[in-house]
């Protein structure tokens, strides 16, 4: 079930309503457990089996490692090795073999490997991640096992971030699920705001530019000026279609008393590669570096492994949206800009730094390089890609007047995150607690802007099939 | 949950959301008094529609597939003797509807009416939504209950298509203002043609860049009963006047691909209705035509248009339907590959 099916406001109603009238807190979790074997199951039931498999998996290696300690190594090992495994077989193994099958054909050896073709269940890379930071946290002792199993498995697929995250941890989100909770009037409000504002990005703002990206990328060998003018575009769709979601589930959780980690915090505002990852699907970041980047050696490693960590984790970060070469160039393009930073920042001189506007300029810039890198993220034919580095082209007068509307209209789709972002800055702190006030007035807008702008051709968020 | 806000809080917070809410509500359920008309995409019946024996009803393939012409020398009919209500992407509730407000309401008596359609614009149980907000909304203003349009609902249609029209204003002006001020000229032609330039031969779903409304559709259900088809009722209207009708399906795509053998029994049944009351069913009478007869993957060139519907006439007359008592001079003779199921 997506957020963004009418099927959903009726779902979401009858749990609210069952979940007010559960009196304790263990009734609320069963409720919300079987609440969420119904929204993930909805269109493919067996999926239900795959995320059962990898959270009963973290959840017995916790005992277990609590259990005997001395074998925690291993215990942690096997419970990876599982997750890891289930994820490469439906989301890799064809990507593997195709190319371990071309590889070994330009050696000479013609090598026939077969692919299994398997439908890639949704949020599959999110719950994994989501489910093995717990044996990870068990076997460093930062977290108890936990023997409740309702607990663990709400944890894992709690519905209202199961398919595209925040992937939480469980120091905080089982905590929450563990304690006590009351569902207030302000949390429904605010909840119901937020999740307003979720389905505005996605169905106004995302929804409205995809169909322009999606002919200009549709274009075989794009030239430079119309290529730029889509990656311009999509990154104004794939902020608003990812954190859409994000506020989207936010929002439903803030109902039923949940806080969901942030995972956006305007990353267009970077003006830093640095920075970006700590303001861009932050949930991911910070789990690449506190169980990759940090493993690694981090930051106090000597500058051979510095590199070798950063190279590390941002091409783990790529392949963990998808099996194809595109999302792997990405990874190693935002590895490249973190090491080059890194290199270039400290001999960077003052006087530059203190400049009135360095830091817009520096914001600016930033968003250049993150756009480049949206468009490797977007094409997926490499060929494509290279084709436009090789010969770059400004294209006929067509081409150009094409992609002068489609620049302009991703600007206008964009205005109301910009709105958004001079609301939050400056006009909500000027009124403080009377700001709850005009709740009832957003919801009427945004409803308002939904109903005019949502196209009745609603796209499955882009975040689903990673 | 603690609840202690007072009344006039409540009005402070609400008034002005419920005054919004309410004036956004009454314009969008108004009719549009500047929204373009789409009559002219749908071919309405010539004012001497009177004078038409043989009416054919259907959507964009009725329209490219059957040349009146061609039809009329294949019906031994004169000039005139055949009337066309063809409006595109309609399936049949709308045709339906279109004959009983748009033939029979207006003074037509045909003898002959031709419903020519792919199987599952035939088998529809319910018009998309776009049917409803594109065309039926102008055509049919006062509704219809086959289409669902109480009052509530055709509100929500008013509304749909007005928020549609707000999209495309938006989206298609800003378009065009861009192009206009890129190439000073009339923007609207110079991104079309840029469009369709850079555009031409990238797979996508979109057809072009802009439009919006066009691509509305609610989705239509397909009946998978006889009973739940319009046949029954279609056959009923026509013989309350005096006619007969005449359902001849046509390939789905150019690939002739055939009919599931459940599909075509249902067809088979559903159409039991229509030859009880005297008229006839034919599947494909004019057969698989050659690729170069195709405008695209559907639709056929004149030149196809010409060659279907002196098969489509021949496998009529074949059949017996026509000609209706009372006879028509200089029938054609009948051709191959047609024929009654």
């Amino acid at each position: 079930m997506s957020f963004v099916q009418a099927e959903f406001v009726v779902f979401l109603a009858a749990v609210l309503v069952g979940y007010l009238a559960a009196g304790t807190r263990r009734a609320q979790n069963v409720w919300l457990l079987l609440a969420s074997a119904l929204f993930y199951g909805w269109v493919h039931p067996w999926f239900l089996g795959l995320l059962y498999l990898s959270a009963m998996v973290d959840y017995a290696a916790g005992l277990a490692m609590e259990r005997w300690p001395e074998w925690r190594g291993r215990v942690l090992a096997a419970a990876v090795s599982v997750n890891l495994y289930v994820l490469f077989l439906f989301k890799y193994s064809d990507f593997f073999a195709l190319n371990v099958s071309a590889l070994l054909g330009a050696l000479g050896w013609q090598v026939s490997m077969s692919t299994l073709g398997l439908v890639l269940p949704v949020g599959i890379s999110f719950y994994t991640f989501q489910s093995m930071s717990y044996s990870i946290d068990v076997y460093r002792g930062q977290l108890k096992a936990r023997r409740d199993p309702v607990d663990f498995l709400l944890y894992v697929s709690f519905f209202p971030q199961l398919v595209a995250g925040p992937i939480e941890r469980a120091g905080h989100l089982l905590a929450q699920i563990e304690a006590p909770r009351r569902p207030t009037r302000e949390g429904l409000t605010e909840g119901l705001t937020l999740a307003l504002w979720g389905a505005t990005k996605k169905l106004c703002v995302a929804d409205s530019v995809a169909p322009y990206v999606d002919r200009v990328f549709a274009v075989p060998d794009p030239p430079l000026p119309l290529a730029l003018a889509g990656a311009f575009a999509f990154a104004v769709q794939i902020l608003a279609d990812f954190s859409g979601y994000t506020d989207i589930a936010r929002g439903v959780a803030r109902m039923m008393g949940f806080e969901l980690m942030e995972n956006f915090r305007h990353p267009y505002l970077a003006a830093s590669p640095s920075e970006f990852w700590r303001r861009w699907h932050i949930s991911l970041s910070t789990w690449i570096r506190d169980y990759v980047y940090v493993p690694l050696g981090g930051n106090r490693a000597g500058p051979t492994r510095r590199v070798a960590a950063t190279s590390g984790a941002m091409l783990l970060s790529g392949l963990w949206h998808g099996a194809g070469w595109n999302y792997v160039l990405w990874g190693a393009y935002h590895a490249v800009l973190l090491l080059g930073y890194r290199a270039l920042e400290p001999r960077a001189p003052a006087a530059l730094k203190g400049l009135p506007g360095a830091r817009i300029a520096a914001v600016a810039l930033m968003f250049g390089f993150t756009c480049l890198g949206w468009l490797v993220f977007r094409q997926t034919r490499v060929d494509s890609l290279v084709h436009l580095l090789a010969h770059p082209s400004l294209g006929s007068a067509e081409e150009r007047l094409v992609a002068a509307v489609v620049t302009g209209v991703a600007v206008v789709a964009a205005l109301p995150l910009c709105l958004a972002l001079g609301l939050e800055r400056w006009v909500l702190p000027r009124l403080g607690p009377g700001a709850s006030r005009l709740q009832p007035l957003a919801w009427v807008l945004l409803l308002v802007l939904l109903f005019l702008y949502a196209s009745d051709q609603s796209r499955a968020f882009i975040y689903f099939r990673f | 949950m603690p609840s202690s806000t007072s009344a006039s809080e409540l009005a402070r917070s609400w008034g002005l959301p419920l005054l919004l809410a309410g004036g956004a509500c009454a314009w969008l359920a108004a009719p549009d008094p500047d929204r373009p008309s789409r009559l002219p995409e749908a071919t309405v019946l010539a004012p001497d529609c009177p004078g038409a024996r043989v009416v054919v009803v259907g959507n964009s393939r009725a329209a490219s597939d059957l040349d009146a012409v061609a039809l009329e020398q294949a019906l031994g009919l004169p000039d005139g003797g055949v009337g066309s209500l063809t409006v595109p992407g309609s399936s049949m509730p709308t045709w339906l509807a279109l004959v009983e407000h748009g033939v029979y309401g207006r003074g037509c008596r045909p003898d002959l009416l031709l419903v020519y359609g792919a199987v599952p614009s035939l088998l529809t149980r319910e018009a998309s939504r776009s049917e409803r907000e594109l065309y039926l909304a102008e055509l049919l203003p006062g509704g219809d209950p086959r289409l669902g349009d109480d009052p509530l609902h055709a509100a929500w249609t008013r509304a749909r298509g007005r928020a549609a029209a707000v999209r495309d204003a938006t989206f298609q002006g800003l378009g065009a203002g861009i192009a206009s001020l890129w190439t000073g000229e009339d923007g609207r032609a110079a991104l079309d043609e840029a469009t369709d330039l850079v555009f031409r031969g990238a797979d996508t779903q979109a057809r072009r860049v802009v439009p919006i409304a066009e691509a509305i559709d609610g989705g239509t259900t397909i009946a998978n009963r006889p009973e739940d088809t319009w046949f029954d009722e279609l056959a009923a209207l026509v013989a309350g006047h005096g006619g007969v009708v005449a359902v001849v399906s046509c390939p789905a795509s150019m690939e002739n691909e055939a009919l599931a053998p459940e599909t075509l029994a249902l067809l088979d049944a559903a159409a039991g209705a229509v030859e009880a009351a005297g008229g006839v069913s034919l599947d494909r009478p004019a057969g698989t035509q050659p690729r170069a007869y195709y405008a695209d993957s559907m639709h056929l060139l004149p030149v196809g248009a010409r060659a279907n519907s002196a098969a489509v006439g021949a496998a009529l007359v074949q059949s017996g339907v026509w000609p209706r008592a009372g006879g028509t001079p200089g029938l054609a003779d009948g051709a191959a590959g047609a024929g009654p199921r």
